[in-house]
């Protein structure tokens, strides 16, 4: 069973939307770097993940069961840290810690467990009875940390959760979460493209309230092998595109349109292992001018966040146009 | 209800963790007990029936104070976005950082029952009066304070929330002003029972009625409410 399940959900706040449709689903064991630029609508997805705000239109399910009608219930499928680890400075460690157990419906031995076990997982003990108010930026990340997997969580919300840190302290927290992200289906936020790629299995970006890409980082690189983009000026790209799918070794060709402005085409060819026919191929067509240039694909999040910003910016001018 | 009772001891904790509460409740008793040896020295009455009426004025001016942070302090911190998503119903976090507040208010009028011992000790006061005093007194300490948590609520600037606190109770203290014209009978009547200055009157003497007392729930039954409402809007907003 999905631990999240996105299906066509909208979000507007007034007359402006947020959300478009959004589908997607995360499986248990997962971990997914929510991206996009600022106003994509991240924050407000993890929102309506935690119970913060309700979807408009669609239907979201924690664990099998929908967002509407069971609020209290799916709170405590969640664990959320939202951006700035928002803490209360008068209290200690563990009477804040005592606070959201509390609140998360935890008593007695349960509560005690299930807070002994947040000190020893975030390293808090040193810090147990300090006043929140006098620890450093690293501690208060690694408190609200601490709170989110209180209750032990199917789903673990993080929104910006290494931001702020200093270089130690960004892998100390990184190797922290990916401790407690066992077995859980975790969505983590991020502007930071380097902890995205370190953190996450998989990248979702958003653009506009839109998702624009579901990418996996693990396996892509092993299932797609070599990725290659010719820019192509030549005609009769259809044949091109059968001759290339055709060879053995290729698992994909594609072919991105032209525009008016440049008419050649970007083609994306996926192999394991270049086949010689195609090394032939390409140099034959370099020489007769039909392929103007061949590079291997860049598959950084960063690459992949461009490429998909990009694209999607310009699908939304042609559509405008 | 464990919820409900982690807000009241978390709510409990920052109040005695901030230098506001704890001032708050010490100009409270200092300027009681001033104004109450005052009256005893000077104007040699022993009654209580003008500390009650200083209790109320004083505690129409030092509430705002206490109540401008219960939720604008939450707003402006963040820390709302994390109690709103914790399982948990919006009328528990009302209810929870009410009741904190109610045992402020009881601390505060606790303090001044100090006063009533050299009455004891020297006198024979009549005690029934005394208890109807500090039940009318209480009414207006918890209607000020509900009013003051709903303002919160809509606030993220604790001085904006103050004064906005303190305009609705020097409104409601006033509001019978326009029944003196009596310009409609039915409103002037309307008015001079929502009117605290009129309610006053009686209950720090003592005299407890049905309609105050029901006045007094229904406006703090009231503000609670909007303060949950004013929970909600913030997911849909």
């Amino acid at each position: 069973m999905a631990a999240i399940v996105f299906d066509g959900v909208c979000k507007s706040f007034g007359s402006r939307r947020v959300l478009h449709h959004l589908s997607f689903r995360v499986e248990p064991g997962e971990i997914v770097g929510l991206l996009g630029p600022n106003g994509s609508g991240k924050t407000t997805t993890l929102r309506l993940i935690s119970g913060y705000y309700q979807p408009d239109a669609g239907r979201l399910t924690i664990q099998g069961v929908a967002r509407e009608g069971s609020r209290g219930q799916l709170k405590r499928y969640v664990g959320y840290l939202p951006e700035r680890a928002p803490l209360y400075d008068s209290l200690t460690v563990t009477q804040y810690l005592h606070f959201v157990g509390r609140c998360k419906g935890l008593r007695g031995g349960e509560l005690k467990a299930s807070v002994e076990a947040s000190i020893a997982a975030f390293e808090l003990a040193s810090v147990a009875k300090t006043a929140i108010a006098r620890l450093s930026k690293g501690f208060r990340q690694r408190v609200g940390l601490g709170q989110a997997i209180l209750g032990d969580p199917a789903v673990l919300l993080l929104d910006e959760a290494t931001n702020g840190l200093d270089p130690m302290q960004i892998i100390e927290a990184r190797d922290m979460i990916r401790q407690v992200a066992k077995g859980r289906a975790v969505i983590f936020s991020s502007h930071l493209m380097q902890e995205v790629e370190a953190l996450c299995t998989r990248a979702i970006i958003l653009r506009h309230g839109h998702l624009i890409t579901d990418v996996s980082l693990d396996a892509d690189a092993n299932e797609q092998g070599t990725v290659i983009l010719l820019r192509w000026k030549g005609e009769s790209l259809p044949t091109l595109l059968a001759t290339l799918n055709a060879m053995p070794g290729v698992s994909q060709a594609t072919a991105e349109g032209s525009t008016a402005s440049d008419p050649s085409h970007v083609i994306r060819v996926c192999y394991r292992e270049a086949p010689a026919s195609l090394n032939s191929m390409l140099e034959h067509a370099m020489a007769q001018g039909q392929v103007l240039s061949v590079e291997q694909e860049d598959r950084s999040v960063e690459a992949i966040l461009v490429d998909a910003v990009r694209r999607s910016d310009r699908l939304a001018a042609e559509e405008t146009a | 209800m464990n919820a409900l009772l982690a807000i009241f001891v978390k709510e409990l904790r920052e109040y005695f963790a901030t230098p506001i509460a704890l001032a708050v409740v010490a100009v409270f008793w200092a300027l009681c007990g001033y104004l109450f040896s005052f009256h005893l020295f000077f104007v040699s009455t022993a009654q209580m029936v003008t500390s009650f009426h200083n209790m109320i004025i004083l505690m129409l001016l030092v509430m705002p104070l206490l109540t401008m942070r219960i939720f604008a302090e939450e707003n402006k911190s963040g820390t709302m976005e994390l109690l709103l998503t914790l399982p948990m119903s919006d009328y528990a976090t009302v209810l929870g950082k009410y009741l904190a507040g109610l045992f402020i208010v009881c601390l505060m009028l606790g303090g001044t029952a100090t006063a009533v011992v050299p009455l004891v000790f020297y006198g024979e006061p009549d005690l029934g009066p005394i208890w109807g005093g500090y039940v009318g007194t209480f009414a207006f300490g918890a209607m000020f304070l509900a009013i003051g948590l709903a303002v919160s609520c809509a606030c993220t600037n604790q001085v904006v929330a103050a004064l906005i606190t303190w305009g609705i109770l020097v409104m409601l203290w006033f509001i019978d002003y326009p029944a003196a014209f009596d310009f409609i009978p039915g409103l002037s009547a309307a008015l001079l029972h929502m009117s605290l200055s009129s309610q006053h009157v009686d209950l720090i003497r003592g005299v407890l009625s049905g309609s105050a007392l029901i006045y007094f729930a229904s406006v703090v039954v009231f503000s609670l409410f909007v303060a949950v409402r004013l929970l909600r809007l913030r997911r849909t907003r």
